[in-house]
């Protein structure tokens, strides 16, 4: 019989963290298919809201900003230029909106029984990809409908999610941690994400940015991700290596500090409820 | 290995910082900033150990739990019986100390086995079939025994937050049960259950602990714990006052139970010297006497018991009346009755003397009796004295619980030897 052997004590040392949530894979998995299904149900149009919120997003920008504002969009439609920034935005936002809170939507579990509590905000930002490839649907349809041509480019689409969901996860530990502490994140958080939104080439293409301040703006992780997501399926482009690689170490050292910084907060969190 | 205990509790302590949202806070920053109170160090430190905004749940508690043993963990609310399951189970971590776990742990605590309300029972039972580590394809095979001993199969498909509170026990402890752990923590969840099903879960304890697998076991059922413990613990405000056999620890327990109840009683006992009524007839001094005619006030259950009530007159008084009522300290009167009742008259009355009231035996379980003595005249008109809340302790057998402990045989009869008789 081989037994198992748990040590408690007053801290455990991060470096088991990853040991930890490895044997745990399965209820990564369980929980994620939880809130794919939890999310729509009970409503009826079901998985469709994940298109009506992007879809109606972009209407209304294509109107406002390429319609009445002329907002220049290039060589391409503006409607598939919005939407091409739209639809990983929405993933980015929508995956962190629903990671904070998911520990302190989870209090019942937390106290009651011990699992990584990494799992939770980690299921939420994986259960938004299910979101993205509904509302993905949409944007080949925009494709096909403005003659866009595949290009072979594309095929950096699921480097560029990945380092997004690594960004997204990222700040997803650090909200839902801290916000087991001090609630005023549940609400700044949307906020944020919101001024976010515009700080980043979603309405508005890159080049609009003051040459001036372009090296501070492309600071912004999500700046170079977006712009790359157009380049690689609007223009057939390589992406801008040089920023993305600077995105890529932002995103995967932000994450190594939230979940060393999560982990540190985890044995608290059951104490203070 | 076999011979290492399955749970070792070293040193540990546990305490919690209490109140606002800044002490929160402070979880937040990093460890310097963080001021002393947060170091494992102030475990130690006395002015800490005294301040008010700390509450400390467990203070340097170490026990052993060998393989295949049930300990059980008594004592009084707050004493930190679920605060060391709860850390055994490592859903809150120690803040001073080391805890060593051999074995798988399946844990259910206070009413919660880990179900979120929102999902249905099914996917309760898968989802917490994860979280203890179970692959799908086992709990596919272990699902229909969980739900038939839970006798839950018309409710699987309902969300949990619809189930009654004994419903989500039985759910719970089925699984925590079926999923074969090694170490099983069960806390106070008997209590909840109806009467079949507590009799099915200790059966189930029962036959896990045939099986090998370890149990600690809180409860506040004496019963449950005498007949089930091989070893228990008595715990008090977050320490170990004594580990024993389950006779021994109760036997501790219900000692200073009483022992409370001694202290927080109703009401003093009225002072002899102050007279409660027309005070013709007075009584100076009342006793309780032993077998051996010591006085006492404390005897053990079925021992022979004289209460002595000794009197004045100032002039001679015809057929007085003694009227004795019992109480314990929660309920009503457990006996009533004056010596009228037991067709005795005491006929003329001189200066002084005493009144005994003798009771063959006093089967009584472990309560702290209040007496008290009116003394009228014989009509019943006119009070003479009043005498009130005057304590006597009966110790009765630790390990049984009713407020009455009363004589009987307990005997087998084979069905043969019935039907020689």
């Amino acid at each position: 019989m081989t037994t198992d052997v748990t040590i408690l004590k007053p801290k455990r040392p991060f470096s088991d963290s990853f040991g930890l949530l490895y044997r745990f894979k399965e209820l990564l998995w369980v929980w994620t298919m939880r809130e794919i299904k939890g999310r729509y149900r009970q409503s009826a149009l079901g998985f469709g809201w994940a298109l009506v919120q992007p879809v109606f997003q972009m209407v209304v920008i294509s109107i406002i900003f390429g319609g009445f504002l002329r907002v220049s969009s290039g060589d391409v439609p503006y409607p598939v230029f919005a939407y091409a920034a739209i639809l990983p935005w929405t993933f980015f936002s929508g995956s962190i909106n629903s990671a904070v809170p998911s520990i302190l939507q989870n209090m019942q579990l937390v106290t009651k029984i011990y699992f990584p509590r990494e799992i939770l905000p980690l299921s939420a930002v994986l259960s938004r990809l299910v979101d993205f490839a509904v509302a993905s649907i949409v944007f080949i349809g925009l494709l096909w409908w403005y003659k866009i041509p595949l290009h072979v480019t594309i095929l950096y689409v699921p480097f560029l999610l990945g380092i997004q969901i690594i960004l997204a996860a990222a700040i997803g530990l650090l909200g839902s941690a801290i916000s087991v502490f001090l609630r005023d994140i549940s609400f700044a958080v949307p906020l944020a994400m919101q001024l976010w939104m515009y700080a980043s080439p979603v309405i508005y293409p890159i080049d609009q940015v003051p040459e001036r301040w372009r090296w501070l703006y492309m600071l912004n992780p999500m700046a170079s991700i977006i712009d790359s997501y157009r380049r690689v399926i609007l223009h057939g482009q390589m992406p801008d290596f040089g920023a993305l690689s600077i995105a890529l170490v932002t995103a995967v050292l932000l994450f190594v500090v939230a979940y060393w910084y999560f982990k540190r907060l985890e044995m608290a969190m059951s104490d203070i409820i | 290995m076999a011979q290492q205990p399955a749970v070792q509790f070293n040193n540990i302590s546990k305490y919690y910082l209490l109140g606002s949202r800044r002490a929160h806070m402070r979880y937040l920053l990093p460890e310097f900033l963080q001021g002393k109170r947060l170091a494992p160090s102030m475990v130690a430190d006395e002015r800490i150990t005294n301040d008010h905004n700390i509450l400390w749940a467990l203070r340097n508690v170490s026990f052993d739990v060998r393989r295949g043993e049930v300990m059980g963990l008594i004592g009084p609310n707050g004493a930190g019986k679920t605060t060391a399951l709860s850390l055994l189970a490592g859903i809150i971590s120690p803040s001073d100390g080391e805890i060593t776990v051999r074995g798988r742990i399946g844990a259910l605590i206070k009413l919660g086995a880990g179900f979120h309300p929102d999902l249905t029972g099914r996917e309760n039972v898968y989802l917490n079939g994860s979280i203890l580590g179970l692959p799908k394809t086992k709990i596919d095979r272990l699902y229909d025994d969980i739900v038939q001993f839970a006798e839950l199969e018309d409710f699987m498909e309902t969300p949990v937050k619809r189930y009654s509170s004994g419903m989500y026990v039985r759910l719970g402890f089925s699984v925590a049960v079926h999923t074969d752990p090694e170490v099983l923590l069960v806390d106070e969840v008997l209590s909840v259950g109806d009467v079949s099903f507590q009799s099915r879960c200790l059966n189930k304890i029962g036959e896990i602990r045939e099986a090998g697998t370890t149990v600690v076991f809180v409860s506040h059922n004496m019963h449950h714990v005498s007949s089930f413990c091989d070893r228990v613990a008595y715990m008090k405000q977050g320490a170990i006052q004594l580990i024993g056999t389950p006779g021994e620890a109760l036997a501790a327990y219900t000692n200073d139970m009483m022992q409370q109840q001694d202290n927080q009683h109703i009401e003093d006992g009225s002072n002899m010297n102050e007279v409660n009524g027309s005070g013709r007839m007075i009584m100076t001094d009342i006793s309780f006497l032993n077998e051996h005619g010591q006085s006492v006030d404390q005897i053990r259950y079925n021992e022979p018991l004289t209460v002595r009530v000794a009197y004045k007159t100032n002039e001679p008084v015809e057929n007085p009346l003694l009227d004795l009522v019992i109480r314990d300290t929660t309920r009503g009167n457990m006996f009533q009755a004056t010596n009228r009742d037991f067709a005795v008259e005491f006929g003329p009355i001189g200066r002084t003397g005493y009144i005994d009231i003798t009771f063959e035996r006093m089967p009584v379980n472990n309560q702290v009796l209040n007496f008290f003595f009116t003394l009228w005249n014989s009509t019943h008109t006119e009070r003479f004295d009043w005498k009130r809340f005057i304590k006597l302790r009966v110790v009765g057998k630790p390990t049984s619980s009713g407020r009455f402990l009363f004589d009987c045989d307990w005997r087998n009869v084979p069905e043969t030897e019935a039907v020689n008789v």
